[in-house]
């Protein structure tokens, strides 16, 4: 399973929405609130052990699944580093 | 609103390695002081755009002193929703972040923030009915008519809540180590998390961030005694006290978890409890502030007995009232009804009609049932699905909208939005998302939003939601 698929499933599992809900446009907006982010956010980190910081990660990170895989991509990159 | 003046060098207010004491804090609120003496800032309506901090805390303390009256924005909230709720209150000086806003989509606590305090020209008078020195505290609820209500509270009422709450078995006292999660803009996170704790002498915690590691840390590096969160922390948290139990730290043998803003998940409720972790529940409304709390998580889904303050009956529909003394709004709102003659000894001033359906056991413990209006709890923030609707309306490309709720295991309330647009085809879903977020908070952004031919509405011309619910929010196949 590539990066954005990973995410793909770990959004759906997330179950921010309706469980039978499909996330099949990875480009949709996700406009996720607070809440959801934050939960997000660490299953991104006990999935791929990164860290990230919503404090200062910038939020148009979360707009889509193709945006979060970008962000994860790069700190992902640099861990490895 | 006193700040506990019986031991200086105990630490007030901590978040990572920064801490006040309570002489640090008696001082920085002192000085604060001074500078509203300096500006004549005595008595006047004042609006506080302050990210949860120390600071804003300081403020808050400071402004009571010389009888300000407050309005604290959430910082949550949109541009148009802190403009519409100043319009209605028109404050005439403010405090906000200097040099920069004070939007957070996170609510992030920070310790300290450089603010500023300014005085606002205002050609008006102040009218006859209001008071700042009591009006003590101006907070918005969401409106079912879209325009959000303004709830007054005098300081006598702040005062008589805050001394009942104090009787309240296992509230927090002197020694206690309070984790405050949820945010200080609201009754539940200022009055009963800091205020309470700081006019005790217990020392006020905040993490410094809301991750599920970070917060167990401070739970156990602290020695917390009392948390206060909703579902959402606690569903956080809700893998980590297994992975505690497998190292030698432990967290306080008498922590206690109180959650307000709507029931605790069932599931989740029986997880805590097998490892010993009675979640206690809070039920309270802006308007009045705390109503009733049990910190002891027993008997599971009561919220305890009714505060000694309150005057409270249920009426034969199973509604909880309240007699008050004066109305908490500033306007005519239908929950609120004034006294008539006939009963003007039982109930001095009105009565305000909770919209809550509740029950009372026989040894007259609280239990919450549903909202008779449409309100709904996203996060332990009350939110009217009119409010939603109402906006969507004014999109102009939608003809009518519809919202539900249901609820869901991990996520708790969730909405969803139906519009009828005669230019659906051009119209997506992302676009109405997207001109939602200019308009309102978050939080308040259905989930989903599905386009419809037309709204399924009964002979009688009411909105059968039911049908939506059942047709498209849980049988995808037969979604548009």
């Amino acid at each position: 399973m590539n990066l954005l698929q990973q995410i793909r499933e770990l959004v759906r599992q997330a179950r921010l929405f309706p469980q039978e809900v499909e996330v099949d446009d990875d480009d949709a907006p996700l406009l996720l609130d607070s809440m959801s982010t934050i939960l997000l956010i660490t299953s991104f980190e006990d999935k791929f052990g990164v860290n990230i910081d919503y404090r200062t990660v910038d939020l148009n990170s979360f707009r889509s699944i193709r945006t979060i895989e970008q962000l994860i991509a790069s700190h992902v990159q640099e861990g490895v580093r | 609103m006193r700040i506990h003046e019986g031991a200086f060098e105990r630490v007030a207010l901590r978040c990572g390695s920064e801490q006040r004491t309570y002489r640090q804090l008696i001082d920085v609120v002192k000085s604060k002081v001074n500078e509203l003496d300096r500006l004549a800032c005595i008595r006047k309506r004042v609006v506080v755009d302050l990210p949860d901090s120390f600071t804003m805390l300081e403020w808050v303390y400071a402004l009571w002193q010389r009888e300000n009256s407050l309005l604290l924005l959430d910082p949550r909230l949109t541009a148009a929703e802190k403009a519409d709720r100043e319009r209605m209150f028109r404050p005439e000086a403010g405090v906000s972040v200097q040099n920069g806003v004070a939007s957070a989509a996170f609510g992030v606590f920070s310790p300290q923030v450089d603010a500023e305090l300014a005085l606002y020209h205002v050609e008006e008078q102040i009218s006859q009915t209001e008071s700042p020195e009591q009006d003590a505290l101006i907070q918005f609820s969401s409106g079912s008519s879209g325009i959000p209500k303004m709830i007054v509270r005098s300081k006598h009422s702040i005062l008589a809540e805050l001394e009942d709450y104090a009787t309240e078995p296992y509230s927090p006292g002197t020694d206690s180590m309070v984790l405050c999660l949820v945010p200080l803009c609201h009754s539940f996170g200022l009055l009963s998390s800091a205020i309470h704790t700081l006019s005790h002498g217990g020392t006020l915690v905040f993490p410094e961030m809301l991750k599920p590691g970070i917060i167990m840390q401070t739970i156990v590096e602290q020695q917390i005694t009392h948390v206060y969160g909703v579902a959402f922390h606690y569903q956080l948290l809700a893998n980590e006290w297994d992975k505690q139990l497998e190292t030698e730290h432990r967290w306080h043998p008498e922590l206690r978890l109180l959650c307000s803003g709507g029931p605790f998940p069932e599931t989740l409720l029986q997880t805590m409890l097998s490892r010993g972790l009675p979640v206690g529940q809070q039920y309270g409304m802006s308007e009045v502030g705390y109503i009733a709390v049990q910190w002891s998580g027993l008997p599971i889904g009561s919220v305890g007995s009714i505060a000694k303050r309150l005057q409270a009956e249920v009426t034969d529909e199973g509604e909880l009232v309240l007699a008050l003394n004066q109305s908490p709004y500033r306007f005519e709102q239908a929950q609120w009804v004034p006294h008539s003659g006939t009963d003007r000894e039982a109930y001095a001033g009105g009565r305000l009609f909770t919209q809550d359906l509740v029950s009372l056991d026989e040894l007259g413990r609280l239990y919450i049932g549903k909202r008779k209006n449409d309100q709904v709890s996203i996060g332990g923030l009350k939110v009217a699905i009119s409010e939603i609707e109402q906006v969507l309306r004014t999109h102009p490309q939608i003809v009518d909208a519809c919202v539900v709720s249901y609820e869901q295991p991990s996520s708790g309330t969730v909405l969803e939005a139906f519009v009828v647009s005669h230019e659906a085809a051009e119209l997506a879903e992302s676009i109405i998302k997207e001109w939602l977020s200019d308009r309102l908070a978050r939080y308040k952004i259905p989930r989903r939003i599905r386009f419809i031919n037309e709204i399924p509405v009964s002979p009688a011309g009411k909105i059968i939601r039911g049908v939506l619910l059942k047709e498209y929010c849980h049988e995808p196949a037969a979604a548009n």
